[in-house]
């Protein structure tokens, strides 16, 4: 048998089992320039392995434990907001795709009430505010969700936006009652402003009001089945 | 448990991103963009399944799709002080050997420079370091020897 690279490799590093292995352990065995070939494959592996053992042997940066035991931290609110602004946004934001579908065109309902103070969410936003989760709403959905999290009274509240009004909504005894509102996309579009501005108004306004990370999947299901409340 | 499991493969979630920056800081930021990610994408893991295989993948998309002019941006910062090689604290003469690796390395295409670190220092199997990667077993085998042979070559280990 004559072995090839691929097969000398594999047996260095032990990938080898049943005939293929006897095969190859056989040729080996034969042959010294192939012990040769094994060995400078291990030695290069036990050199490699030596070179990065400093770093995981090394103390973790703290920010990285926060990063974990924190979810993302407030500051995270801002870059998000800043890589929203940028043009072709950078896809690693917070929210990813699920904020990138800024210029769905689709006619619906005001959801916000028109008379006196609007002071609670109604129709399709306060639907959406009620029924709709971040991981798993439609990319299409005539309200998006951006996210949800805790204010400081310990209220769930939900950064939302549509094409009449973007905003964030905190959910009390009565409802979703509406803190920060903007225009929606379509003031926008007019304005000639770029379709992720009023998400990025909005998640600057979160990263006041927010105490904490942003809920996750499993957070918001949660608070979702306890209907928002605490 | 998703937390603690994060938290226990931090070193190593390190030591592969070091690997493929070549560059602590900027590897601390690829490891805070994949903690964040993963964070956020938590549903899509499976119980049960290898949460380091998963957030080796999480990490390696991040590295290879978009990571590089996004970590840089964020390198920006970083303490400058801290824009050292990887495993600056041995002597000089470590240091120096640590270099050589280091350039090695950094010669080699993203997709051999991957397998190398996934196999040999990971110590990943062939099967799992090509599903991290998302290529069959066939492929990866390929590439990590040409990219052990180029580094045998640059490191002088050549029989």
């Amino acid at each position: 048998m004559n072995p090839s690279k691929e097969q000398i490799a594999a047996y260095a590093d032990g990938e080898l089992d049943g005939d293929a292995l006897r095969e190859v352990e056989a040729a080996v065995a034969a042959d010294p320039d192939l012990q040769v070939q094994v060995d400078a494959h291990r030695a290069l592996r036990a050199r490699l392995s030596a070179h990065f053992a400093s770093v995981a042997e090394a103390p973790v940066p703290e920010r990285l434990v926060r990063a974990i035991r924190g979810g993302a931290e407030v500051v995270d609110f801002a870059e998000a907001a800043r890589e929203r602004a940028r043009p072709p946004a950078p896809r690693f934001t917070w929210f990813g795709p699920a904020l990138a579908a800024s210029l769905v065109v689709a006619l619906i309902g005001y959801g916000i009430s028109q008379s006196g103070v609007r002071e609670y969410a109604e129709g399709d936003i306060a639907t959406a505010l009620d029924s709709q989760l971040v991981a798993t709403q439609q990319a299409k959905a005539p309200v998006r969700i951006l996210l949800s999290f805790r204010d400081e009274k310990g209220r769930f509240c939900r950064g939302f936006s549509s094409e009449a009004q973007s905003g964030v909504a905190c959910r009390d005894g009565r409802g979703w009652q509406l803190g920060k509102v903007f225009g929606g996309k379509k003031a926008q579009a007019r304005e000639y402003r770029q379709a992720g501005s009023a998400e990025a108004e909005v998640l600057t306004a979160i990263q006041d009001l927010a105490r904490g990370p942003a809920l996750d999947a499993e957070g918001e299901r949660k608070a979702q089945r306890q209907g928002w409340r605490e | 448990m998703f937390e603690e499991g994060l938290l226990a493969m931090l070193p190593r979630m390190r030591r592969f991103a070091a690997g493929l920056t070549r560059n602590l800081p900027e590897a601390d930021d690829l490891c805070q963009m994949t903690i964040e990610r993963a964070l956020r994408s938590r549903a899509q893991w499976q119980a049960g399944s290898r949460l380091d295989s998963w957030m080796y993948r999480i990490m390696r998309n991040i590295w290879i799709d978009e990571g590089r002019a996004s970590t840089r941006r964020m390198q920006t910062f970083v303490d400058a002080d801290e824009g050292l090689g990887v495993g600056s604290s041995g002597g000089q003469e470590a240091s120096a050997e640590l270099n050589d690796v280091d350039r090695a390395l950094a010669k080699l295409p993203d997709e051999q420079r991957e397998a190398v670190l996934l196999v040999m220092v990971e110590g990943y199997s062939y099967k799992e370091a090509a599903e991290i990667v998302g290529c069959p077993v066939g492929t990866l085998n390929s590439r990590l020897v040409r990219g052990r042979d180029a580094l045998m070559a640059l490191l002088g280990e050549a029989a």
